[in-house]
């Protein structure tokens, strides 16, 4: 190593030598810019782009808005101000690495060796805490009363269910022999049909074809009926990227976004709207079902694609352009969002406000029907933070407020930002026309961030936080009359709840972070007072944040989580919370799992683990 | 005037033959262990070290304190490290860690100064990720907020890395027998 008298020496001479080729370099461009001026001064035309050559496409009004949407942004009236403006960011992250493609067979016929699957009829059983009943959300993890269906990386594994007896019976590696495409395994999903039959899996990907890298979804059907011989089905392809999916009544809808790049061109429907089909037969939405705001604040589109579970035929898809990715299924509708702001100035400052645009489309019947949108003020943090009961629409937002000092001249102008207030709002609309039936406006204590929400019937519980100092309230809204609603809170307790769970008997379990950023479990209820914590278990390990992680058995009062020391299960006896297990397990902790059948716990990680919890 | 206004930092800028030293002094060592955690080399370091304290002190930019100014530091290290390993794109194997630790404070006591460096060795061998934030909070002495401007994230996701880098790095240190009343 250098000493402090050798560094300096060092940092002298390169200081010397940078202030000479600044020097040098300034000469130059000093000569350079009278040449220059003339280039990068001229005024560009102002004339917008002309799109009528393509007033015959389907996609006409499409192409009108990307158009001016790509022509405004930015806004540059000479060489000088493109150069010195920002770019738009790229609209992928293009991987390099591999891990292959669909259905090797050789890899799938050695592992047939493997304990022969009993036959017989199935009957689903869910596993997975779906926010709304009946409306199925994908996971690592299904199963029937006789199998385990498992998604662990690349490969779909099923195990019987036999307690000490259970083995794996079935697997199958989705990877295949192509080496240009890149899978995202770790974000795949599966269902499990009702007849236990199929599984449907899927599967982010990057799609390497002929040279060009796109971003893709792969939907696929594997028939699993005879769990010793998997066998796959043509896949099928969305563009975009994989967001979320709903399994309800039989029909697959997979939610997706998509991106339209600044060098699309309107002569090429594919370049600037999404598709779906075969790789060798991919069909663009129909232009009628591209639905968009009379300006464009961004150029992605939130996909519903609508699919027969059992078949994978399409049956409908709508395009949202300019939504974002948060949204909410219930029952009967798909709620889609898009963030953007508003601003006003006030006394020299631009003060900005985020708002959110809800748009509503119906399920229920074959197709899917745009209902109408409306707008409030605030953000929404994830699909719990919306909840539909009897025609109304409930919606917790996380309200920013900028304010900011605006100085410079002409078209140079610069904001500097002097203050930023947050706050949170729960907000009840009519479905339908959207009329505001109640709010409660700015209830958190200021300069929050609302961390988890959840909805149970006419409660709603609401955790907002000071994450920089590792603090939160918890509220329990009771919003059985919009007229007078009434709230309770626990007041400013040690760290904070990432999820927050109906876990019945009037419980609400809070899994989260204590003060020291390690797992931290709570059992809070309602008292008369006001919300009380009324037990807590903490344990020194990391924890998967992904909500369908957990296991939770409401009527046992049992909850399983995965962590870096292995998969905990706790049990709640009404008073504190009891350590059933803690069984130390291998792999990734995002994509272990573990479920609690007739006594037995089963960890399903990179191993396959069964310990008996009875007594 | 600040107190700022009277640092080396200022006193180089207004032409101080001696401030140059007083700041390689102050602010050399944490940024070649920073600059480690990406190239891997004590060498390299040392060169990314030079190129972006040149690079700062060339522009001479006005800072409001001097948490402003070592931020600005680390983040033209962090800068210069990315565009040298772009560069070069291989790993250095972690051979001269030591060296790391051994310039500057020759007075520091023998067991003292083998478990730092054990300790870093640990954490050198965490993800890339990991140990920068755990050099910047724990050896560096960074806010998770400073941390966070430092590395172009946010508050939660600081957070969320710490806590997951923090148990990463004792079950390294457990490896090798340090445990944490130890630390």
């Amino acid at each position: 190593m250098k000493t402090y008298e050798q560094r300096t020496q060092e940092v002298r001479s390169r200081i010397r030598s940078r202030r000479v080729r600044r020097r040098n370099g300034l000469i130059a461009a000093g000569m350079c810019v009278c040449l220059l001026a003339a280039v990068l001064f001229v005024p560009y035309g102002s004339s917008e782009p002309d799109v009528s050559a393509y007033q015959d496409s389907l996609y006409y009004g499409t192409i009108q808005k990307l158009s001016e949407y790509f022509y405004e942004e930015p806004a540059y009236s000479n060489n000088y101000e493109a150069l010195a403006g920002t770019l738009k960011n790229a609209m992928l992250n293009m991987q390099d690495s591999l891990l292959g493609g669909v259905g090797d067979d050789d890899y799938n016929d050695a592992i047939t060796a493997i304990a022969t699957a009993e036959s017989g009829e199935s009957s689903y059983q869910e596993v997975t805490d779906n926010q709304v009943d009946g409306v199925i959300e994908g996971d690592r993890i299904k199963r029937s009363d006789q199998y385990l269906y498992y998604l662990y990386g690349s490969e779909l594994r099923i195990y019987t269910i036999g307690g000490e007896a259970s083995a794996q019976v079935g697997a199958y590696d989705l990877a295949g022999a192509d080496e240009d495409s890149y899978y995202y395994w770790y974000e795949a999903e599966m269902y499990l049909s009702q007849d236990c039959k199929t599984v449907t899996v899927i599967v982010p990907m990057i799609l390497a074809q002929d040279g060009v890298k796109q971003a893709m979804i792969l939907v696929q059907n594997l028939d699993v009926s005879d769990p010793g011989s998997v066998a796959p089905t043509e896949p099928i392809y969305i563009t975009g990227e994989y967001l979320s999916s709903r399994m309800v009544g039989g029909k697959l809808m997979v939610i997706s976004q998509y991106w339209v790049g600044s060098d699309w061109t309107a002569e090429d429907a594919h370049s600037f709207v999404p598709s779906v089909g075969t790789l060798d037969d991919m069909q663009c939405i129909d232009a009628g079902n591209i639905l968009a705001p009379d300006s464009l604040t961004s150029s992605r589109y939130t996909v519903v694609t609508m699919f027969d579970g059992e078949t994978l035929a399409l049956e409908d898809s709508v395009a949202l352009l300019c939504y974002s990715t948060e949204l909410y299924v219930s029952a009967q509708h798909i709620y889609a969002t898009r963030t953007y702001s508003e601003s006003a100035e006030e006394d020299g400052s631009v003060i900005s406000r985020s708002m959110t645009e809800i748009a509503c489309l119906d399920y229920s019947g074959d197709t899917l029907e745009y209902v109408g949108a409306f707008s409030l003020e605030g953000t929404v943090n994830n699909q719990y933070s919306m909840d539909e009961q009897d025609g109304v629409l409930r919606v917790v937002t996380q309200t920013t407020e900028q304010t900011a000092s605006v100085s410079g001249n002409g078209s140079v102008m610069t904001q500097d930002i002097t203050a930023i207030v947050t706050n949170a709002n729960l907000t009840c609309v009519r479905v339908g026309d959207w009329t505001v039936l109640a709010q409660v406006v700015a209830f958190a204590p200021e300069g929050e961030t609302v961390e988890s929400v959840r909805f149970d019937g006419d409660y709603a519980y609401v955790c907002t936080a000071q994450v920089d100092s590792l603090t939160d309230p918890v509220y329990f809204f009771d919003l059985s009359d919009l007229d007078n609603i009434t709230w309770k809170d626990t007041g400013t307790i040690d760290g904070y709840s990432s999820s927050l769970v109906d876990f019945g008997s009037g419980n609400l379990l809070g899994i989260g972070y204590n003060d020291s950023l390690w797992l931290k479990v709570e059992v809070y209820r309602e008292t008369q007072e006001g919300v009380e914590s009324i037990a807590a278990f903490e344990l020194e390990a990391y924890f998967c944040t992904e909500y369908k992680s957990y296991f939770l058995d409401r009527e046992e009062q049992i909850v399983g989580i995965p962590t870096s020391d292995g998969y905990l299960l706790l049990q709640f006896d009404g008073y504190a919370l009891h350590k059933l297990a803690l069984v130390p397990a291998l792999g990734d902790v995002d994509q272990m799992r573990g479920v609690v059948i007739d006594g037995y716990l089963y960890v399903l990680a990179s191993e396959f683990q069964v310990v008996s919890i009875a007594g | 005037m600040s107190e700022f206004d009277d640092s080396s930092y200022w006193r180089f800028l207004k032409g101080d033959p001696d401030a140059l030293e007083a700041l390689i002094r102050t602010y050399s060592d944490p940024l070649v262990r920073f600059a480690y955690c990406y190239v891997g080399s004590s060498a390299a370091a040392e060169d990314v070290m030079e190129d972006a304290m040149a690079d700062v002190l060339v522009k001479g930019k006005r800072f409001a304190d001097e948490a402003h100014f070592r931020a600005y530091l680390y983040k033209a290290v962090r800068h210069r490290a990315i565009d040298y390993l772009r560069r070069h794109r291989s790993l250095v194997p972690l051979e001269d860690v030591e060296n790391i630790l051994a310039c500057g404070d020759l007075e520091r006591d023998v067991m003292k100064r083998q478990r730092d460096e054990t300790v870093y060795a640990c954490v050198q061998a965490l993800p890339e990720q990991y140990r920068q934030i755990l050099t910047l909070t724990y050896f560096d002495g960074f806010s998770p907020e400073e941390a966070g401007r430092i590395l172009s994230k946010s508050s939660k996701q600081v957070y969320n890395l710490l806590a997951r880098a923090k148990a990463a790095l004792r079950k390294n240190l457990e490896k090798v027998g340090i445990s944490h009343e130890d630390l």
